[in-house]
């Protein structure tokens, strides 16, 4: 058996077995861990070193570190310490890692500088390596007490002849500089300058970066040194560069007037550099130029020409710098064409991506208007290749080219929609998002694609946290537009569609479209929709649903205009509502119904014929007030006069039908005819006196009855035989028919006195009528109620009793008769105008109740206005008494701030012009 | 002769096979002479070096088959809380001290004791050597160093005493025999030797 597996065994050739694991293995650093490199490192203090060892275990620690693992102060300690025992090995390999790692541990490990003395040992080593690799390490650890002590190593290593180890000295003594602990770097001028006649061009290059940084602050010395550079050329391009980098900013530093001279022969040295071999130092002075303030165009050209025919032609890499400059050129000078689109061609198909995005992007900045279309069309298949973050940058481009252009919006916006309906990531599709967003508010005309083109998307996003930024940009956009119904519907989509979060964004979204300018129908289907929210699933959306339900019926109980959503839930579907539509009161439909259940007799047919009709205004107010609203608007329209005159509101008479009950008690009134209205009742005594007197005034056709209202608060007497006195020979067409008087009346019993008056035909008057009461009083003791019955004559004077056009207005006839066309057929001939100042009120609500209330008339169209606005129409219509006369009234309120009152200016017409003279008199 | 041959062939063989190595660790307070000694042994000649040690340094020095490893340490105030990492393992502490300078006897007393009561250098035998005994007011009796070093009282570890003189080479080669002679690590047997300028006592 044992043979015969390790048979098995020698069948397969190791070394292919371990060739495959070793490409397995991809990185050998796989899986390693800090706590068993840190372990692994304690070999260091091994009494024989083992350097291959060693150096495996500082690659490991290297590669830790550098890729971020943090080490703690005292790990980093621990393990620096023990790496500063390498120091007695002298091979070179792990020399090099030595000094790599305490560069990388120095920030982390205390007491650093213990290792000073072992590096300045190979400062003065007679290896390079060791000299110019310590020498940086050197000062990456040294601090500022210790610095004055390695100075003259580093002074002379700045004038060594090997370039590596003066580059060291030169780079580590900028390092200092940088870290604040080289003051002595400052004395070393004259070795640096000597230093930048190296014959290395990279110790000239670090030499002038040091010189330029120990004097940058000294604004003469620096251009002295620049002017000397420039003048006298310089080896290394990369020093060459920096030198452009120092012009500019000393061209920066200075103010043009102060010195042209100068500037002058600094910018003939950068233009002189347009023609260097060296591509970067094209690239530089190119990017140079164009970033000088103030220069001039042909000078911007001319660079933009080089760079576009010189440059890209290059390399990958130099082609990549110049689509840059050319990209910046479009920054700065943004109302510039300087190139053609179509020269650009190549660039879209080249291999690398990042030109393709940069020179898409350029151009898209820097083309002409009529070129983009063309453009756009060329690029989109291209576009639709590249990675999400490329994109990005070609949609920020095409966004800030909307800006620029905003005429052109409608194919940019095309090119918009298109990618957002592409596939893409988070940040790309934000991206497109954003430009919509901010495009929304930056050209308006666009406001309408935009919202149709984030409609569409969110149809079938899969971000929600796009969805419900763009549902709730839909909110705040939507009703503005002219037809919300369609954002109405796409948001509602999302409800029925979407996860937790995009649904709560869009019933929000959805109550924004309750606000005051929406029609009762919008506002009608969106409270339909938020009831259906309201038993969804997740906690977030009922609850928004429900507040925003709750705020709507806050709002429209405030209008006094109530959709009683409450109701409306614990109910039955089937609201009163949708029943308003029948001419049949109510109440007694349902009574009828319930009979007809009663009986229980259901071969015969209910017969809604026997149901009595409603007066329906009455029948309204007397319900549901609620209806009122409903009613209100039936089909309004932005021009006013276009609603049925049927459509009342606000007539409180609720106070009627007690009132008329008493009415009924009276026999004698019953040949009066029918009443056809009733005042609210009115105070005729001040609270707190002897007697509370209310009246309350019943119209009938030919009859106006007064019904008064006694109650004594005087304990000791009883009054007999009350009866009002009316006086009416102030009055023009009253006259006296019948007075019903009180026989008994006790204490705090009150007792009803009535008037009869008949109206004179022709007749609505109008004026105060004084009154008062007369009685026989009799004394009486309130504790055994006996009556002194020696009574005798009293009277008490009550206020006086007006009369006013609203006690002759009742609720217009013709119900389905649109306003405009009534007012129309009455026709100018009957109409009167005028103009009052009412300085009581200080408002337009204030100063329209109180009209509405001297006219009696019911408000058809703009009942609710705003106390803060400052002007209002409102129409106004009713009919008089007998003639059935129709009067229609317009009402233009405005509020005059100077005068602090509100002036009105009253149209009135109708059929009769005495009629309307009657009723602008009323006001008057 | 061909015997001898034989012998140095044999030892070189030995030395090739089980080279000898051992590890020292030079402290004591600064100035007192540890970086001119160290060099003494290392190259046998004396260079009055002024330059104070920042951190460390590291010599090698093969004597007698030998390889010592000498961690030269910095006297400054700043590196004596470092000097423990480098005696860690080693096979001798050598304590050097500037015998001139009675000032600082307390400080360089504090700092010895200070360093020998750390619980990872138990055991670890101490070389004490009071140094630059060619100065005229120099403390040269061994047996008033160990009193005033109170070296009497270190029961745990191998104590010696010499008095040298670097420049001088006074007592140089004596030490560098007990050195070799300590490359074994250390047994629990604790004794106490007491050398002066005329040898062990």
């Amino acid at each position: 058996m044992a043979a015969l597996a390790s048979l098995g065994k020698d069948d397969l050739p190791p070394s292919i077995k371990l060739k495959n694991e070793d490409d397995l293995a991809v990185s050998p650093f796989l899986g390693i861990e800090k706590g068993a490199v840190l372990q692994e490192c304690r070999i260091f203090n091994d009494l024989h070193l083992k350097p291959r060892k060693c150096v495996d275990a500082l690659v490991r620690l290297l590669y830790l570190v550098g890729h971020g693992e943090k080490l703690s102060s005292t790990e980093a300690t621990e393990v620096f310490f023990s790496i500063t025992k390498l120091f007695q090995s002298n091979e070179p390999t792990l020399r090099r890692l030595v000094y790599l790692s305490i560069k990388e541990l120095a920030g982390a490990a205390d007491e650093v500088i213990i290792v000073t003395n072992c590096l300045m040992k190979d400062v003065n080593s007679r290896e390079d390596m060791f000299r110019a690799n310590a020498t940086r390490v050197l000062c990456r650890i040294t601090d500022s007490q210790m610095v004055s002590q390695i100075e003259r190593y580093l002074k002379q290593e700045i004038v060594d002849r090997n370039p590596v180890v003066a580059s060291a000295a030169l780079v580590s003594g900028q390092h200092l500089l940088l870290h604040n602990k080289g003051d002595v770097v400052r004395r070393w001028v004259s070795e640096v300058t000597q230093a930048l006649e190296h014959p290395s061009p990279m110790v000239q290059y670090h030499a002038l970066a040091l010189l330029y940084q120990i004097r940058q602050h000294d604004r003469l010395a620096v251009s002295k040194l620049v002017q000397g550079l420039a003048r006298s050329g310089i080896r290394s391009a990369f020093a060459c560069c920096l030198l452009i980098r120092c012009i500019l900013r000393i061209i920066g530093e200075t103010s043009v007037a102060e010195s042209m001279n100068e500037q002058r022969s600094y910018f003939e040295f950068i233009e002189s550099c347009l023609r260097h071999p060296s591509d970067m130092v094209v690239c530089e002075a190119a990017r140079a130029i164009i970033s000088v303030p103030g220069i001039s165009r042909e000078e911007v050209k001319k660079t933009v020409t080089v760079v576009n025919s010189h440059l890209l032609r290059r390399g990958s890499v130099v082609r990549h710098a110049a689509l840059r400059i050319l990209n910046r050129a479009t920054y700065l000078y943004p109302n510039q064409q300087w190139f053609d689109p179509f020269d650009f061609e190549d660039f879209l198909h080249d291999k690398n991506r990042a030109i393709t995005t940069l020179a898409i992007a350029t151009v898209l900045r820097g083309a002409r208007e009529q070129t983009i279309e063309g453009f756009l069309k060329k690029i989109q298949a291209r576009f639709m290749e590249l990675p999400d973050e490329f994109r990005v940058q070609i949609v920020e481009a095409v966004h800030s080219l909307v800006l620029k252009y905003p005429n052109s919006y409608y194919s940019l916006l095309n090119f918009l929609g298109s990618s957002l309906r592409e596939e893409g990531g988070f940040e790309f599709k934000k991206a497109i998002v954003d430009a919509y967003f901010s495009l929304l508010n930056e050209v308006p005309q666009s406001k309408e694609i935009c919202l149709s083109h984030l409609c569409e998307f969110i149809e079938d996003c899969e971000h929600p946290f796009l969805s419900a930024r763009i549902l709730h940009l839909l909110g705040q956009e939507g009703p503005k537009m002219p037809q919300p119904g369609k954002y109405i519907r796409y948001i509602y989509n999302r409800i029925i569609l979407e996860n937790a979060a995009v649904r709560a964004a869009a019933v929000s979204s959805l109550a924004r479209f309750l606000d005051e300018n929406s029609t009762s129908q919008t506002r009608k289907a969106i409270v339909v929709l938020l009831k259906q929210c309201l038993y969804d699933s997740d906690d977030e959306v009922r609850d928004r649903a429900s507040y925003f339900l709750h705020q709507c019926q806050q709002k429209t109980l405030e209008e006094n205009s109530l959709i009683n959503v409450d109701e409306e839930l614990s109910s039955s579907p089937t609201t009163i509502k949708e029943f308003s539509h029948l001419p049949y009161s109510l109440p007694e439909l349902e009574n009828s119904l319930v009979d007809y259940l009663k009986r229980e007799d259901f071969n015969e047919e209910f017969n809604i014929a026997d149901v009595p009709k409603s007066d329906r205004n009455l029948e309204v107010s007397e319900h549901i007030p609620m209806e009122r609203v409903t009613e209100k608007t039936q089909e309004a329209s932005s021009e006013w006069g276009n609603v049925l005159l049927g459509s009342v509101q606000g007539r409180d008479l609720s106070h009627w039908q007690d009132k008329n009950s008493h009415l009924l008690e009276m026999k004698e009134l019953a040949s009066l005819g029918t009443l056809l209205k009733s005042s609210p009742s009115v105070e005729l005594t001040e609270p707190e006196t002897e007697y509370n007197v209310t009246c309350l005034k019943h119209t009938y056709r030919q009859h106006i009855v007064l019904e008064f209202t006694i109650m004594s608060t005087l304990e000791d007497q009883i009054l007999e035989n009350v009866y009002i006195v009316a006086d009416l020979s102030s009055i023009e067409g009253l006259e006296l028919v019948k007075n019903v008087p009180i026989s008994l009346l006790k204490h705090g019993i009150p007792e009803r006195a009535f008037v009869v008056l008949k109206r004179l035909e022709g007749f609505y008057p109008i004026g105060d009528v004084p009154c008062e009461i007369r009685y026989i009083v009799k004394e009486m003791n309130p504790s055994t109620g006996e009556v002194d019955e020696r009574g005798f004559d009293e009277e008490y004077k009550l206020e006086d009793l007006s009369f006013g056009i609203s006690d002759y207005m009742l609720p217009i006839q013709q119900t389905n008769v649109l306003f405009k066309d009534m007012w129309d057929k009455f026709g100018s001939q009957n109409e009167v105008r005028e103009t009052f100042a009412l300085s009581m009120h200080q408002s337009i609500p204030s100063a329209l109740s109180a009209v509405r209330e001297f006219l009696g008339m019911t408000v058809v169209e703009g009942a609710q206005v705003s106390p803060y606005a400052t002007h209002h129409i409102s129409l106004f219509a009713g009919s008089l008494l007998t003639d059935d006369d129709s009067v229609l009234v317009v009402c233009y309120a405005e509020f005059v701030k100077e005068n602090q009152a509100v002036v009105l200016n009253l149209t009135v017409r109708s059929e009769d012009l005495n009629v309307s003279e009657l009723v602008t008199s009323a006001i008057a | 002769m061909l015997s001898s041959i034989w012998e140095q062939l044999l030892a070189w063989l030995k030395s090739l096979f089980f080279e000898q190595e051992m590890e020292l660790a030079v402290l004591g307070l600064q100035n007192a002479g540890k970086t001119t000694l160290v060099n003494l042994f290392a190259t046998g000649t004396f260079t009055e070096d002024r330059i104070p040690t920042v951190g460390f340094n590291l010599r090698k020095v093969r004597k007698g088959g030998v390889t010592l490893k000498v961690w030269d340490l910095g006297g400054q105030q700043r590196f004596r809380s470092m000097w423990e990492r480098y005696c860690r393992g080693v096979h001798v502490i050598v304590f050097v001290l500037d015998a001139a300078d009675k000032d600082r006897f307390s400080t360089a007393k504090l700092e010895l004791l200070e360093i020998l009561q750390r619980p990872s250098l138990a055991s670890i035998p101490l070389l004490f050597l009071a140094n630059k005994s060619d100065l005229p007011d120099a403390l040269v009796d061994p047996q008033e160093i160990i009193q005033t070093f109170d070296l009497k009282s270190i029961k745990d570890r191998e104590v010696a005493v010499y008095s040298v003189s670097a420049k001088n080479r006074t007592n140089i080669d004596t030490v560098l025999r007990w050195l070799i002679s300590h490359n074994k690590k250390p047994t629990n047997t604790t004794s106490h030797q007491v050398g002066s300028s005329n040898g062990l006592v």
